[in-house]
């Protein structure tokens, strides 16, 4: 049997709280091979907080406990700061939810991405700037050369996520894990990220951990799904069986979601069962 | 039919590019206007100009039966029309608790006690009455972005822009903000303007809908024939067809 791409077991995050420590994520065990892990689960359910902790991105004072991380073999709790560091962005990257935020609001799009470019090809200026705009042409977005002279605050939301996926997919990752990559996003631009996204998995061996909110999304690009709730995972299906979910959370959930055509006056929601969060 | 917003010839100029090239459309009283287009086609950019975010512009702009100029707004105005931006992170001020974010907009416009407002506020998106001595940074996306929808509710506005409000939110989340939504709209009148990438929530919430693409307003629908998908331009036809594809089963045959 060939080793996973990404180990993780018995995962915890806690943070402080006023009665002793809280944990936003309770014991999280997955593994992920050259292929696309759906995660899907309730707001706060600890979703970032478990890509972030596989990244050594977890905020002081949260603090991160686990049987087992590793990466393509390699214990990752045993490596030194500045190895984790160094692995981060170069073989592990991360799309962060909050796209315009994880920017540099001080640097141009095109500068960063250069930057990104330099670092990790060594190239030099001219060529680095030619690939950002090669990047972000990659990405779909029209007139990459207006935007790469565009400080943060001066793209629109959706083009925010993308130069960060353009940044993020520069070095070529082994792993990537994108936290509601393509929630700005309109559906045409949408589907070619997905199509990259997929290539990169099919054509390189990149494993992919997309959390999404959006169930439809998921059951039709990626091969597996974990649905989280309350900071654990309460079921693990194939991706195609979402529909048939066994679990009550799961399967509320798939409730809820509106669809063209399907016209209702109100919504349904979740009525939380406390079971759902214990065992 | 009276309108809450009205909108002609709406120019937007950064250097050479017009992220809005002449717009016109009318937002009617009482009711939820939707606007879907591709990300970059000036969506944000409308909603922009009428909080007042917006430095330079031209054309005309009426609120409320009242000529907006330039980035002035008076204090009235910015009681009466909310705005939910796309960006809840940066939206929030990263050094306020959520208490004091939800305090300010209850301060100035002298909306009642605080200790009974905040907490209602919270309760009002599902938030748990804990996160109110949190900072931003400490709250998960979705639940930032429901902070941001509730500092929005709090002054009772008559008009409300949206900007992608569900996007960060999990389906469940998603439904109980968006009947919220309905029902105030059903009490108190409210007139709302959509901006979402989600055509099915679009959908669900709008019965008018307005496709963008460059600037440009390229085609206007009725709910049901977004619905059933029935649309003629280029771009609307593509943003359907593309919905359906990444969401339905068979785009992965064969894999
Ligand atoms: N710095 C922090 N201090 C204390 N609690 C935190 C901190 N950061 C996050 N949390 C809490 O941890 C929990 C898990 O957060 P996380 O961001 O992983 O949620 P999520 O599943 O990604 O949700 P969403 O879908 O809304 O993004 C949440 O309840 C959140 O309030
Ligand atoms: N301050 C600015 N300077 C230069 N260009 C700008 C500025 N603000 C906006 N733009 C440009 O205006 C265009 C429209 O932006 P807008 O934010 O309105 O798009 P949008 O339709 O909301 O897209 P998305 O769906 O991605 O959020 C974009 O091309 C953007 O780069
Ligand atoms: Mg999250
Ligand atoms: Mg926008």
């Amino acid at each position: 049997m060939t080793t996973p791409l990404l180990e993780v077991s018995g995962l915890r995050v806690a943070f402080p709280g006023q009665d002793g420590p809280r944990e936003v994520v309770r014991g999280i065990s997955f593994t992920v091979g050259r292929e696309k892990v759906g995660i899907v689960g309730e707001s706060g359910s600890g979703k970032s907080m478990t890509a972030r902790a596989i990244l050594d991105l977890i905020p002081p004072p949260g603090r991160v406990s686990a049987d087992r991380l590793a990466f393509a073999g390699e214990d990752l709790t045993r490596l030194r700061p500045k190895e984790r560091a160094r692995l981060r962005g170069r073989r592990i990257a991360m799309v962060l939810q909050d796209p315009r935020h994880a920017l540099n609001p001080v640097m141009t799009v095109g500068a960063q991405l250069a930057e990104t470019f330099q670092v990790h090809h060594r190239l030099g200026r001219g060529e680095a700037r030619r690939c950002s705009i090669e990047a972000l042409d990659a990405v779909h977005i029209r007139d990459p050369e207006r935007v790469v002279r565009l400080y943060p605050h001066e793209i629109s939301g959706g083009m925010g996520q993308r130069a960060m996926i353009a940044m993020m997919l520069a070095p070529g990752p082994e792993l990537l894990l994108a936290d509601e990559p393509t929630s700005a996003l309109d559906a045409t631009v949408e589907a070619g990220i997905l199509e990259t996204l997929d290539e990169l998995v099919t054509a390189r061996g990149m494993g992919l951990v997309l959390v999404s909110h959006d169930l439809d999304l998921v059951a039709a690009f990626c091969d597996r799904v974990l649905v989280f709730y309350a900071g654990r995972i309460v079921e693990e299906l194939p991706a195609r069986d979402l529909a048939q979910a066994r679990h009550p959370y799961t399967q509320g959930l798939l409730a809820c979601v509106p669809r063209l055509g399907e016209r209702r006056r109100e919504l349904p929601v979740l009525r939380r069962d406390p079971s759902w969060a214990a065992s | 039919m009276s309108a809450a917003i009205r909108i002609r010839g709406l120019t937007v100029r950064y250097g050479p590019l017009k992220a809005l090239d002449g717009i016109s459309l009318a937002a009617a009283r009482g009711a939820c206007l939707g606007i879907v287009g591709e990300s970059g086609s000036g969506k944000s950019t409308v909603l922009r100009v009428l909080t007042g975010l917006a430095p330079d512009w031209q054309g005309e702009v009426e609120v409320g039966g009242r000529l907006l100029a330039g980035a002035r707004r008076d204090l009235a105005f910015c009681r009466d029309v909310q705005m939910v931006f796309q960006d809840p992170y940066g939206s929030l001020h990263p050094r306020h608790t959520i208490d004091a974010i939800l305090d300010e907009p209850i301060a100035i416009h002298r909306l009642g006690d605080p200790a009974r407002l905040i907490p209602q506020a919270l309760a009002d998106v599902g938030l748990p009455a804990d996160v109110r001595f949190r900072y931003p940074h400490q709250l998960s996306g979705g639940q930032r972005q429901r902070v941001a929808i509730a500092r929005a509710l709090l002054p009772e506005p008559s008009i409300l822009l949206l900007d992608e409000p569900t996007s960060a939110l999990d389906v469940s989340v998603q439904a109980e903000i968006l009947n919220l939504l309905m029902a105030i709209q059903e009490r108190r009148g409210l007139t709302a303007i959509l901006v979402s990438h989600n055509l099915a929530v679009v959908a669900h919430m709008c019965p008018r809908v307005l496709v963008m693409d460059r600037g440009r307003i390229v085609e206007e629908l009725d709910r049901d024939a977004l619905d059933a998908g029935q649309v003629r331009s280029p771009q609307a036809i593509a943003l359907v067809a593309a919905s359906r594809h990444v969401r339905s089963q068979a785009s992965n045959a064969g894999r």
